[in-house]
């Protein structure tokens, strides 16, 4: 029991097996002739105190010297003091592990203890000490995270700056930190009302820390998620984080208002705190979405690249799955246009537990694209309308000489509404606008032109996980179309009522579009070739959108031709593709694929040799592919003038000669 | 509500004044918004003045500043010139922006660009125009046609200066107005090197 002082401080214990202790070691020295020189002296043993601790008020602590030890012998005896805090009682000062019940205080607290030991000969160590922090009585340390948010204001058609406001941090995380020592005393998540309650210290200088990153882990049934928001591009960086001002914990408000740091006229007047928030906000809301038609999904961790060095908006499954987003207050920022997130999203949704068979690439408004492309970027154009529940995709932007303008469009409309003949865009299969109208006809309650049909997502986003995600044709409009047809097949009427208007042949639609008769333009039908071996098969890979067009983008309707290929017989079997394409840099490519899965590649860029055998051999050989009776392929030829994401040689329109052997 | 987007987004480009966002117009970069720190400002740009200059252009009304006096020049054919890269593969106004350089702008003397938008389908309300930056001396009128038609080039040319430590490239803002809404995309011109008619590989999906 350590006694009081007249300072207020303990004093140290006297204790008599201390003193009897020292008269044993002075007198085994005196015995060995004072301990040097000789060839068997004792050496001291090395007390450890254990490591310090923060416990809360009234906790038992415990106090620990296993990690004493003595070079020549053993530990005979353990001594622990207290040297200063508000005095203890040690339950048995002399034990190797004993402990305190600790004092109830006001605010955070040290206690100081010292332990020496003593070894099997007597002699003592040196004191080693430990610090207890004793804080003061939990209390609830409540409080609502929000964040500002710029609107889009539709009649102006760009952000409203000057009219943010804060809205409620939905599923982020949050953590309280002792002010002084940066620790992490309690985390959690806010609610959707931006609320969380965390038990914490009383009385104790706290700051509330929000990170950028929605979080549902395994503490936790399905579905879980893990969405961060960083400034760069890797997969190990640390999310944005924002530390609201030191508070008391007892006393103090535990609401955190994130700022825009951007002023009125959408310049930067600050740190833009916000913008990451405001992202995770909208992803939240899109995850919402998706729990509807998968309630148990585990959901892949996502990374949202958002700062200085993102050069554009997308999704892509590189490293880790990522969207950038582009962050230039000068051109490009999206942190605010909410359909531009939901629509990465859509596609991290599509990559993650459905299949896309996109080529990615440039495309702009009624540009006739690869039906891969077309359905890719229409259904997640789609999902993001649904998500919202906004039939509005805006895309802001600052204009040249810095005032803020957006681009927008409306996903209701269909694209077949405009005359026919029109090329702004009519109704086709190769059509984006086409393919999220329809997504968002099938959808919405409206009811319409040609729409009468009205589904739920859980529905909708069914028909992307089913059968269309294992067809043996590319994922498309027809694959999709016919997959929802056989889940729902009451609506199926009404559905090609709907499908049938936007020019795609909906009564009869199978994957590969075997009954479609609507053509852009020539040579694009049929949309799949069929192709036996031994008889050679004439496609074309065209320039896009016919003799006038200039550009040979990759991506567009036509530069790739398509071939089902249904083996008869198992073994291998050699592909040539021959293009019509006399241009010293000619070079045909393709690729085989088993329902989405690249099998056989027959790029020239991937010659040992570096390029194409120029003129003389304008053809590409894959040689010993193996194929499996009864299995349908795909085969993707192009001619690189048209088809490759480098563009060789000259835009134009060839002839492919595609023979299996 | 189709009209609405063309028609407030062109009114709303009619009626701000040039120049009165570009002040303190620029924290481009996103920080760790701890600790709060004031975002530096972006200088203000400054365009040379000069005469402003037919620009020849099919069905296009194009006015453009030069920063000396000299005739236009003979545009080039649209196959020999360098197609831009696109800044932001997300959904865009379908249109190819070539350019040519008549010059090397990185040596610092005024050199004459050439663009090119050439859409790919048709639509209305076609705009072109430079984002003005430190360090880059040029035309501030933007091109604009009413009326556009799919596969037609939409022209061009002006002068500009880049001065020492100015930027390497500069941005070109293209914006079109279709039957469901407006679309913009920016585009890079480099000012020096860069191969013609050639475009990066993709490994995302926009």
């Amino acid at each position: 029991m350590p006694h009081r002082g007249g300072s207020g401080h303990p004093v140290r214990n006297t204790s008599t097996s201390l003193i009897l202790s020292g008269l044993v070691s002075l007198l085994t020295l005196v015995a060995c002739g004072g301990g040097g020189g000789g060839g068997s002296s004792n050496r001291a043993p090395v007390a450890n105190a254990g490591m310090a601790q923060t416990v809360a008020s009234g906790a038992t602590v415990n106090l620990n010297s296993t990690g004493s030890s003595d070079p020549d012998g053993s530990i005979a005896a353990y001594q622990w003091t207290q040297t200063s805090g508000p005095a203890v009682s040690i339950s048995n000062a002399g034990a190797a592990l004993t402990s305190f019940v600790a004092p109830t205080v006001t605010a955070a607290t040290t206690l100081t203890f010292s332990l020496v030991v003593t070894d099997n000969q007597g002699l003592n160590s040196a004191a080693s000490s430990v610090t207890i922090t004793v804080s003061p009585p939990a209390v609830t340390l409540a409080g609502v995270v929000r964040y500002a948010r710029a609107p889009f204001d539709l009649p102006t058609v760009r952000l409203d700056y000057a009219n943010a406001s804060f809205l409620p941090a939905r599923g982020v995380v949050v953590r309280v930190l002792n002010a002084s020592t940066q620790a992490v005393l309690a985390s959690g998540v806010t609610l959707d009302d931006g609320s969380y309650s965390l038990n914490v210290p009383g009385n104790t200088s706290v700051t509330v820390q929000v990170e950028a990153r929605l979080l549902r882990d395994s503490s936790l049934p399905l579905p879980r998620w893990n969405v961060r928001v960083q400034d760069g591009t890797g997969s190990t960086l640390t999310p944005y984080r924002y530390t609201g001002s030191a508070i008391n914990s007892t006393n103090g408000n535990g609401d955190v208002n994130i700022p825009l740091g951007i002023s009125a006229t959408g310049a930067a007047t600050g740190t833009r705190a916000s913008g990451p928030f405001a992202i995770l906000d909208t992803i939240y809301t899109a995850l919402q979405a998706a729990i509807t038609a998968m309630p148990a999904a585990n959901f892949p961790t996502l990374y949202v690249d958002w700062g200085a060095q993102t050069e554009g908006s997308f999704f892509t499954p590189g490293s880790g799955l990522h969207i950038a987003l582009r962050a230039d207050l000068t051109e490009d920022t999206d942190e605010f246009d909410q359909p531009v997130i939901a629509h990465e999203f859509g596609h991290y949704l599509q990559y993650s537990f459905a299949r896309s068979d996109s080529l990615g690439g440039n495309h702009g408004l009624g540009d006739k694209l690869d039906l891969r492309v077309a359905f890719n970027e229409g259904f997640a154009t789609g999902f993001a309308a649904i998500a919202l529940n906004d039939q509005v995709y805006y895309d802001t932007f600052v204009r040249s000489d810095g005032t803020l303008d957006g681009g927008g469009y409306f996903i209701e409309t269909n694209p077949a509404t405009n005359p026919p003949g029109d090329a702004r865009g009519v109704g086709c299969w190769c059509n984006e606008a086409t393919v999220w109208s329809l997504v968002w006809d099938l959808y919405d309650g409206n009811v319409d032109a040609n729409d009468g049909v009205a589904l739920p997502f859980s529905a909708i986003w069914q028909a992307m996980i089913g059968s269309n995600s294992t067809t043996p044709a590319f994922v498309s409009i027809f694959s999709y179309i016919h997959a929802l047809k056989a889940i729902r097949p009451v609506e199926a009427g009404t559905i090609d009522t709907l499908v049938a208007a936007q020019n795609i042949s909906s009564a009869t639609i199978d994957d590969f579009a075997t009954t479609e008769t609507h053509a852009p333009f020539l040579n694009v039908l049929p949309v799949y070739a069929d192709i036996f071996r031994g008889t050679p098969k004439i496609v074309h890979s065209i320039d896009d959108g016919g003799p006038n067009a200039t550009d040979g983008d990759h991506n567009k309707l036509g530069a790739h031709a398509l071939l089902r290929y249904v083996a008869q017989s198992s073994g291998n079997v050699t592909i040539t593709v021959t293009t019509s394409n006399t241009s010293f840099e000619a070079d045909p490519d393709f690729v085989m694929y088993r329902s989405g899965v690249p099998l056989s590649l027959g790029l020239c860029d991937q010659n040992p040799i570096g390029q194409c055998a120029p003129n003389a051999q304008r053809n590409e050989v894959a040689t010993n592919v193996a194929v499996t009776a009864g299995t349908t392929y795909v085969i993707d030829a192009y001619d690189c003038a048209n088809g490759c994401t480098t563009v060789q040689g000259t835009h134009g329109d060839y002839d492919l000669t595609v023979s299996i052997q | 509500m189709h009209s609405q987007f063309m028609h407030t987004s062109w009114s709303l480009s009619a009626v701000i004044v040039l120049g009165t966002l570009l002040t303190g117009c620029g924290n481009r970069q996103p920080e760790t918004p701890e600790p709060l720190q004031p975002a530096p400002a972006e200088p203000q740009t400054t365009a040379a003045p000069g005469p402003a200059v037919q620009a020849d252009a099919a069905a296009a009304t194009v006015t453009a500043q030069k920063l000396s006096p000299p005739a236009a020049s003979r545009e080039p054919e649209l196959a020999d010139m360098k197609v831009a890269q696109v800044v932001s593969e997300k959904l865009g106004v379908p249109v190819e922006l070539r350019y040519q350089l008549d010059g090397d702008a990185m040596a610092g003397q005024p050199v004459t660009l050439h663009l090119a938008a050439v859409p790919r389908v048709a639509g209305a309300n076609l705009t072109m125009s430079i984002k003005q930056e430190s360090g880059i001396a040029f035309a501030k009128d933007e091109l604009h046609a009413a009326k556009v038609d799919a596969a037609t080039p939409y022209r061009q040319q002006l002068q500009l200066a880049r001065q020492v430590g100015g930027p390497a490239e500069i941005r070109v803002l293209v914006t079109m107005d279709f039957p469901i809404g407006t679309g913009f995309t920016y585009f890079s011109v480099p000012l020096g090197g860069g191969s013609a008619q050639s475009k990066p590989a993709v490994d995302g999906t926009e």
